[in-house]
């Protein structure tokens, strides 16, 4: 009898696709969307780009579906395609297409990135979107091969051993870049949110002063 | 070993450290530091500061099912290509092919025969009536100088020639993105437009001084 795709394995779902399976297709493709745009918009920041990324991505896959030999993780050889797709796609824009955050973000990424979590308070709403403003900048600023490295590694979840495979490196090659790309990310986090709260204070202050010279007009 | 050296050995770590990507005995050896030195304890919290306020950058839902389109492109690319087989299949099995050529082969015969023996004129075609008034080919050195882009908006003289008096030419007609554009003439009396970023136009030409190109490009048949 034949199983629901459900509960096959990524793997054994992609030996259906080798077949021309594509209700199997679909049903991997599901289960990786969601991960593949994020890590996608993560990279390069732009959620439409990420999303024509996403499409090639799982083009990319149906075409060369032949090519996935099933030694390895499957997870692990999607995110490779996504990861080379990404990186030609910057290569080839030849300059980092990043939102810029100190000017307004589109509707639809302000929407999507910066929204109310459940069983959050409205301020610390927005002092938890202040920081993701501040974790975007920072990693929009770290080179591309640290930057693939620390989304792999943390939002990914994924070893270092498989981020090593995902980016054709070794595992101390990976240590080596998370451990520039934290060091950088600390400092820049630092001094962003430091320079921020001075800011704050700053125009704390001038109100102040608009307030005092108002009361004692 | 002097504890400087140490420090930095065991900050390097910390990363890997808190990813759990460290063997037994490296986690122990930096374990042990920690317990002693306040320095890279502070670093370590600062590190696990860093590792919070990433989880701050939350994901995104996707707005549609990807996947969908895929398939689409997928099935569309198939389809093609089996009824491009099917197609190709058809025309060489059709007796009709076969004839068709058969005649076509004798009629290019005779009408040549025909021309050389000079019994019949040549039928005056755009290219000869754009050279009976002076104007010239691109010779194909300049076609190889224009890039892609250009080269497919690029305007022959004999074409650009009857667009000028509104003659339909064959069918070809001017491309319509180029209507009201300005164009370039190239060195052999050719036209590109301009914004094409031709290098060698030897000067921006509006025909019939400042007649507007609306005018003298006909309006693409629908």
């Amino acid at each position: 009898m034949k199983r629901p795709l459900e509960v096959l394995s990524d793997e054994d779902a992609m030996s259906l696709v080798k077949k021309g399976d594509m209700e199997a297709f679909a049903e991997l493709a599901g289960r990786y969307e969601k991960r593949l745009l994020n890590f996608l918009n993560r990279f390069v920041g732009n959620v439409a780009q990420a999303e024509d990324l996403v499409q090639a991505t799982l083009l990319r896959v149906y075409q060369a579906r032949g090519r996935f030999k099933g030694t390895g993780k499957f997870s692990t050889w999607l995110y490779t395609i996504a990861a080379n797709l990404a990186k030609d796609y910057l290569r080839k824009t030849k300059k980092y297409r990043l939102v810029s955050l100190e000017a307004p973000v589109g509707q639809s990424s302000k929407v999507i990135d910066f929204c109310e979590a459940d069983g959050e308070s409205a301020s610390e709403t927005v002092q938890r979107n202040e920081t993701a403003r501040a974790v975007r900048l920072a990693v929009s600023k770290l080179p591309r091969h640290q930057r693939m490295a620390i989304l792999l590694s943390h939002y990914e979840n994924m070893s270092y051993e498989e981020i090593g495979k995902v980016l054709g490196c070794s595992k101390g090659t990976v240590k080596s870049r998370i451990f520039r790309a934290k060091m950088r990310m600390k400092q820049f986090l630092a001094d962003y949110l430091a320079g921020r709260k001075v800011a704050q204070s700053d125009e704390l202050q001038e109100d102040d002063t608009t307030t005092a010279g108002l009361s004692r007009r | 070993m002097p504890k400087a050296m140490n420090c930095r050995k065991t900050i390097r770590q910390l990363p890997a450290y808190l990813d759990d990507e460290l063997s037994e005995a490296e986690a122990n050896a930096v374990r042990e530091h920690l317990e002693v030195c306040v320095f890279c304890s502070t670093e370590l919290a600062a590190m696990k500061a860093t590792s919070g306020m990433l989880d701050s950058w939350r994901s995104i839902s996707p707005r549609r099912r990807y996947v969908d389109a895929v398939i689409a492109q997928v099935r569309a690319e198939e389809r093609g290509v089996v009824e491009r087989g099917r197609a190709w299949v058809r025309l060489v099995r059709s007796p009709w092919t076969v004839g068709a050529i058969r005649a076509a082969a004798t009629l290019v015969f005779v009408a040549g025969a025909l021309v050389f023996s000079g019994r019949v004129p040549v039928r005056e075609t755009t290219e000869k009536m754009a050279l009976d008034k002076g104007e010239q080919f691109p010779s194909a050195k300049e076609l190889i100088l224009l890039d892609e882009d250009v080269r497919r908006s690029y305007i022959s003289p004999s074409e650009y020639w009857l667009a000028l008096r509104g003659i339909e030419n064959r069918g070809r007609m001017i491309p319509t993105f180029l209507r009201n554009r300005p164009l370039g003439r190239t060195p052999s009396g050719g036209f590109i437009p301009v914004s094409g970023g031709f290098p060698e136009v030897e000067h921006i030409y509006f025909p019939d001084e400042g007649m507007p190109m609306e005018s003298v490009i006909p309006v693409e048949s629908p």
